[in-house]
């Protein structure tokens, strides 16, 4: 029983670990995706997108490797007669691939909202609540302001608009400037910069490298580190459950001599341990890769929030270590013990 | 006739330090009841251990029903073993988490099949039919030795080999498993006793008193009955 439950232990830290090892840096690439776009498509030859473009994103092939996506129009306007940037945005789809930025107020909802960066409040004397005029050539528009913005970015200096509310002021129905667009990072990234540029000729995909250069060293780091963890915990559990299994198999060295004595063989008297050993390694695998997923799920949800998706390869890991620690140890001190006359065992040496 | 067991200058040292049998010489016919005794420490159980292939001597020759032990191999040796000796212990060494029958169908199965109708019969013949349920822990120490008495008979070896098998017994399951062994002996069977005690030892035919692991001279038991 207890060298069973040493090996499901065993078992279930290494596919804990496992587990762990591949969905950590899957969720971590993810979370690092919320901190900001990677890619920023930019018109090629014309002045614009086209809006209607964006259904290209939605395509298939596209849609499992774009974790979030906002098309954009920036155009400067007057307010109060000071040059300001003003961008058109989809807030709902901004927000997803822009939650660092810091919100004092709230996002627009409405047609004539505005969200105001700090800078650019202060240098045009805005406050919360405050309503102001932003003036493109002849159009005019009349705006409040429902946010200031922290970004410690160039968006501090400018002032988000709904997109359509720009494309009208500017009279740039169905045109865009860019899109940002937020990817896996790593070789994924590449990948997708160059289905892009296939897919959509018009638009010249760009990586921001400081952005995507981070991640994949963060990526990188983080797998040699869960890498040795792995390794560390392997090594652990498996001096373990070898333990615990050799001291197993001594306790029962008087019954070997006694196999030998009624006239067993060896091989057969080391056949009985060893297919104990395998039920034991197989029932303890079981139970440890079982207890392991569970583990790696209650860890992934504690951290994360959500489930990790069960890394494949980290149960054969989790029943190779059992079964196969199980049935090292065991014969290793088996044939150790049968190599001894059972006279010597049987009076106690 | 020629003995059944034959042994010629045995010698045993351990280690070279202990030499616990020292140029043993001995015939023991079928049929005999032969009872080994001497202090502790005198080379009775390293003698058994020998005729019963269960250790090597440093020199000299053990030869059983014509095989010359020593010239086989460790697989010739069990197969030796399950086939012409009966092993009894004064520890019983017993299976503690099989109960009494499977005890006995261990030896069977290492021998050829487990017969558990055989190995019941076999239980009954040393009185323990309403026992055979039961694990080792569940039976006294008179019950347990009569356990190992019939593991050692189910397979009708040639030689029963008993290491002090009344050694942990009291005197009521003493002669219990005693009056089993006069049965044995009265069957025809051939027994190898080792003991320290007098009383056990006069029960045999033939008295071999060992001492340092030097044989002494060895006299039939009904002398040592009659003093």
């Amino acid at each position: 029983m207890v060298a069973i439950c040493a090996i499901a232990l065993g078992a279930s830290l290494v596919v804990a670990a496992l587990n762990l090892r591949y969905g950590i840096k899957e969720r971590l690439a993810r979370e690092l995706r919320s901190y900001g776009a990677n890619l920023v498509l930019v018109p090629r030859t014309e002045p614009f997108l086209k809006e209607s473009d964006l259904v290209i994103l939605e395509d298939k092939r596209l849609k499992d490797r774009i974790i979030g996506y906002a098309p954009f129009i920036h155009k400067v306007a007057k307010v109060d007669g000071k040059d300001v940037v003003l961008v058109g945005a989809r807030f709902s789809q901004l927000s997803k691939i822009s939650q660092w930025w810091q919100i004092e107020g709230r996002w627009p909802e409405k047609e004539n909202e505005a969200l105001i960066g700090t800078n650019a409040a202060s240098k045009l004397g805005l406050r919360l609540g405050d309503r102001f005029s932003a003036v493109h050539k002849i159009s005019q528009l009349s705006l409040s302001v429902t946010g200031l913005l922290h970004t410690g970015g160039a968006e501090e200096h400018q002032v988000l608009v709904r997109l359509e509310t720009l494309q009208r002021l500017t009279l740039l129905d169905g045109f865009l400037t860019s899109v940002l667009v937020s990817s896996p990072a790593g070789k994924e990234l590449e990948e997708t910069v160059a289905i892009l540029q296939k897919a959509w000729p018009q638009a010249e995909a760009r990586t921001l490298l400081q952005v995507a250069r981070a991640e994949e060293a963060i990526l990188a780091r983080l797998e040699i580190f869960l890498t040795l963890v792995s390794l560390l915990i392997l090594t652990a559990a498996g001096l373990s459950v070898y333990a615990t299994m050799s001291t197993a198999a001594l306790e029962r060295k008087v019954e070997m001599a006694l196999m030998r004595a009624l006239g067993g063989e060896e091989r057969r008297v080391a056949w009985i341990f060893a297919s104990e050993a395998l039920g034991m390694g197989l029932i303890g695998g079981i139970l440890g890769c079982a207890a392991g997923l569970l583990l790696s799920e209650i860890i992934g949800l504690s951290v994360f929030g959500s489930f990790i998706f069960p890394s494949l390869l980290s149960l054969p890991i989790g029943l190779a270590l059992g079964v196969g620690i199980s049935l090292f140890c065991s014969l290793w001190v088996v044939r150790r013990i049968l190599a001894l006359q059972p006279a010597v065992v049987l009076r106690g040496e | 006739m020629e003995p059944l067991i034959l042994l010629e200058e045995l010698t045993k040292n351990y280690d070279g330090k202990v030499l616990a049998l020292n140029r043993v010489s001995l015939q023991i016919y079928a049929g005999e009841w032969v009872a080994v005794m001497g202090a502790s420490g005198s080379g009775k159980s390293t003698l058994l251990n020998m005729i019963a292939a269960l250790d090597r001597p440093t020199s000299g020759s053990v030869r059983v029903d014509g095989e010359d032990v020593l010239s086989l191999s460790e697989e010739e040796r069990a197969r030796f073993r399950r086939e012409k000796v009966g092993l009894i212990f004064q520890q019983f060494y017993l299976i503690p988490y099989l109960i009494a029958l499977e005890n006995v169908m261990l030896a069977q199965y290492f021998h050829s099949m487990a017969d558990a109708r055989e190995a019941a019969e076999a239980l009954r013949r040393v009185g323990l039919g309403e026992r055979m349920g039961h694990y080792p822990s569940e039976l006294s120490g008179g019950e347990q030795q009569r356990v190992c008495i019939a593991r050692a008979m189910i397979n009708q070896p040639k030689i029963i080999l008993a290491d002090e098998p009344t050694g942990n017994l009291d005197a009521e399951n003493e002669e219990r498993v005693m009056e089993i062994f006069r049965q044995l002996h009265k069957a025809g069977h051939t027994l190898l006793f080792v003991t320290h005690d007098p009383q056990i030892g006069t029960q045999a035919d033939k008295i071999i008193k060992l001492e340092h692991g030097r044989v002494l001279p060895t006299f039939p038991a009904k002398a040592l009955r009659s003093i």
